[in-house]
């Protein structure tokens, strides 16, 4: 009894470190916002001079290879997108921030609310983002392996863009691994008490 | 039972979503489900990886989504809204209905604010219903006009609702926008009708505040037109450039964005930790909408994939062959789904079922093109799901509304007041759908 104790409070405790861990690269990501406002506004006001080339060097670097010019900093605010809603996936989670249709769970008892919730969790969420954590693996490995590019001179390397697919994925992913191990725990312990109380009162 | 396998899929999404578990998950991982049991290959997920990141990360007007947001969050923290109130109150002052036709002013004015229903009644709710009410107003006068004015905001550009219309239903979003202005002033200007009616003919629902000081009265108008202007500016040039095409939606939303920042900057609201706190705000926001768009895309392909695309078809072609039968009855089913889901799920779930629908539907000469009836159409949704979120008892407006609790204020006060609201949003909706001039006119113009 005491050990089955703890053990769900551990559970509930491991879980809530795994959810906020997978959390926190979407809680530092919401900077991508102000980048990708100042990359937007570099897009307008380049389009207002009549900019297009705008650096070059020799030395390929990751993503911008060996050149700037405007239509890398077009397709830069797609990157930032892309990379801003992959990880927001998981703070969201955390924070518990996505859409629930509550008109008639609010009458249901919090047992029944961790329930629903372990069951989604396992059920739909694991294994949708565990398939498309998966599959968008080999979608960024092909990227990779054909050195996959910008059509229009732009932006080289697109297995990076593709790569915050199976990253932000993992990160969906584990955030609800770290709920259901939270809900599990808590509905555990709840259950103890409410046989501990039923204990000391008879 | 061809459609046996659609069926039950739309009958397990029903389901699901009354079991309070997020949207988003649920339609993501019906996708998995029904793939096995329509008996599609597991490696057909590789179209779900392809879709997921051709239509949701890779789509540039998606991109502008949460450049809006961000500029939203950054003009409450400026606290405009609440100076505008305070100085429009004050300088309708002495007269009846003075201050709920602030209230009006300030929803169309600050209808950017969010675009999420529920933050702009609750702005609202928190910001001009104590004063209101603490003026004398009659509560159902007071109510009314703050659900009317708080929901105008997903009417009213540059409204996040109409960016993701304009990309579900391949719509220019410049076009979309000056569509929407005409309607949503329409509204605004139903409600300030109304504000002026009661006053005329019982100004003690609608009682005068205090008169300002004589001689403030000048000085009132100047710092009043100068919290008007600026904010006022902002926006209508974002809105201007994404009309008249010069700027792309995310352009416009990241000048907006900047904009609203060096706002509350001048007006020294913008502390280190406001904009952390906007920009997770943001963040989480954008997680909230994009997610559910990333779940969507996965149930539709799955969904169309096991035959419910013609099912939907099918069912509309029962409704015969008179256009507006069709888009009458499309309209009362978003009007009850309206009652349970929220604008994101209709328009990247509910949506893109029936545009190809309307897009088929010939309307002979009453339009002079397809591209104007889709921009007519999603306009008529917009005002309808506004006209669902406020009706009782399930109106989501409504429940926001109750949350912020109010002393005084009851259930049936907010159902009360909210019903003079409600019939004239039917009056919008019904002149909206008899004469398409309304939102068609100003598109035609660019």
């Amino acid at each position: 009894m005491e050990s089955r104790r703890s053990c769900s409070s551990a559970m509930t405790r491991w879980g809530d470190a795994l959810l906020k861990a997978c959390a926190l690269p979407g809680r530092y990501g919401s900077a991508l916002i102000l980048i990708l406002v100042l990359v937007v506004l570099a897009a307008v006001i380049g389009a207002q001079f009549g900019l297009s080339d705008l650096a070059s060097w020799t030395t390929p670097i990751p993503l911008f290879g060996n050149h700037l010019n405007m239509t890398s900093i077009g397709e830069l605010q797609w990157h930032i997108f892309s990379l801003l809603v992959m990880l927001s996936g998981a703070y969201a989670l955390k924070e518990d921030r996505h859409v629930r249709v509550d008109v008639w769970s609010v009458r249901f008892s919090d047992r029944t609310r961790l329930i629903v919730d372990i069951l989604g969790d396992a059920f739909f969420l694991i294994p949708f983002f565990a398939l498309l954590a998966w599959y968008s693996w080999a979608f960024m490995a092909m990227a990779y392996g054909f050195g996959e590019q910008s059509n229009a001179g732009g932006l080289v390397d697109r297995y990076l863009v593709k790569a915050v697919l199976p990253i932000g994925s993992v990160l969906i992913l584990m955030a609800g691994v770290g709920r259901v191990l939270r809900n599990v725990g808590l509905l555990l312990s709840a259950g103890n008490e409410n046989a501990a109380i039923k204990g000391t009162s008879q | 039972m061809t459609y046996f396998l659609p069926s039950l899929m739309l009958l397990a999404l029903v389901a699901g979503i009354f079991t309070g578990y997020p949207v988003a998950f649920l339609l993501a991982g019906l996708s998995v489900l029904f793939m096995l049991l329509g008996d599609i290959a597991l490696p057909s997920f590789s179209l779900i990886t392809s879709r997921v990141f051709g239509a949701v990360l890779e789509n540039w007007i998606l991109a502008a989504i949460p450049l809006f947001i961000f500029m939203g969050i950054m003009l409450d923290k400026s606290k405009v809204a609440n100076k505008l109130l305070t100085e429009l109150e004050a300088l309708f002052g002495g007269k009846p209905g003075g201050m709920g036709l602030a209230v009006v002013i300030i929803g169309i004015i600050m209808a950017a604010s969010t675009g999420i229903i529920g933050a702009s009644v609750v702005l609202m709710g928190t910001l001009a219903l104590p004063m209101m009410l603490k003026q004398g107003y009659d509560k159902t006068v007071a109510i009314g006009t703050i659900l009317g004015s708080g929901t105008l905001g997903i009417l009213i550009p540059p409204s996040i609702m109409l960016v993701v219309f304009g990309d579900v239903m391949q719509i220019p979003i410049g076009d979309l926008f000056a569509g929407a202005l005409i309607p949503g002033l329409m509204l605004g200007g139903f409600y300030a009708l109304y504000i002026i009616y009661v006053a005329l003919t019982n100004p003690k629902r609608v009682p005068p505040g205090p008169p300002p000081p004589a001689g403030s009265r000048a000085k009132l108008a100047l710092r009043l037109s100068i919290n008007l202007i600026i904010p006022g500016l902002l926006i209508s040039s974002v809105l201007v450039s994404i009309v008249v095409g010069v700027a792309t939606p995310t352009e416009g939303a990241a000048i907006g964005a900047f904009g609203a920042m060096a706002l509350a900057f001048f007006s020294r609201e913008l502390s280190w930790r406001v904009l952390v706190e906007s920009l997770k705000e943001t963040c989480l926001t954008t997680g909230m909408i994009l997610i559910l768009a990333i779940g969507a895309t996965a149930f539709s392909l799955i969904f169309k994939r096991i035959g419910g695309q013609s099912m939907i078809e099918d069912a509309a072609s029962m409704l015969g062959s008179n256009p507006y039968m069709v888009i009458l009855a499309i309209m009362l089913l978003i009007f009850v789904l309206g009652f349970f889901l929220e604008w994101i799920e209709i328009s990247f779930l509910v949506l893109p079922l029936f545009a190809p629908i309307v897009a088929g539907l010939d309307f002979g000469d009453a339009f002079a093109s397809q591209s104007e009836v889709m921009i007519w159409f999603a306009l008529l949704v917009a005002v309808n799901l506004q006209t669902s979120f406020l009706t009782p008892p399930f109106g989501y407006a409504l429940f926001y509304l109750k949350g912020i609790a109010i002393p005084g204020v009851t259930t049936a006060d907010i159902y009360r007041g909210v019903v003079p609201i409600v019939l004239m949003q039917l009056l919008g909706v019904l002149l909206l759908a008899l004469f398409p001039a309304i939102a068609l006119w100003l598109p035609g113009k660019f």
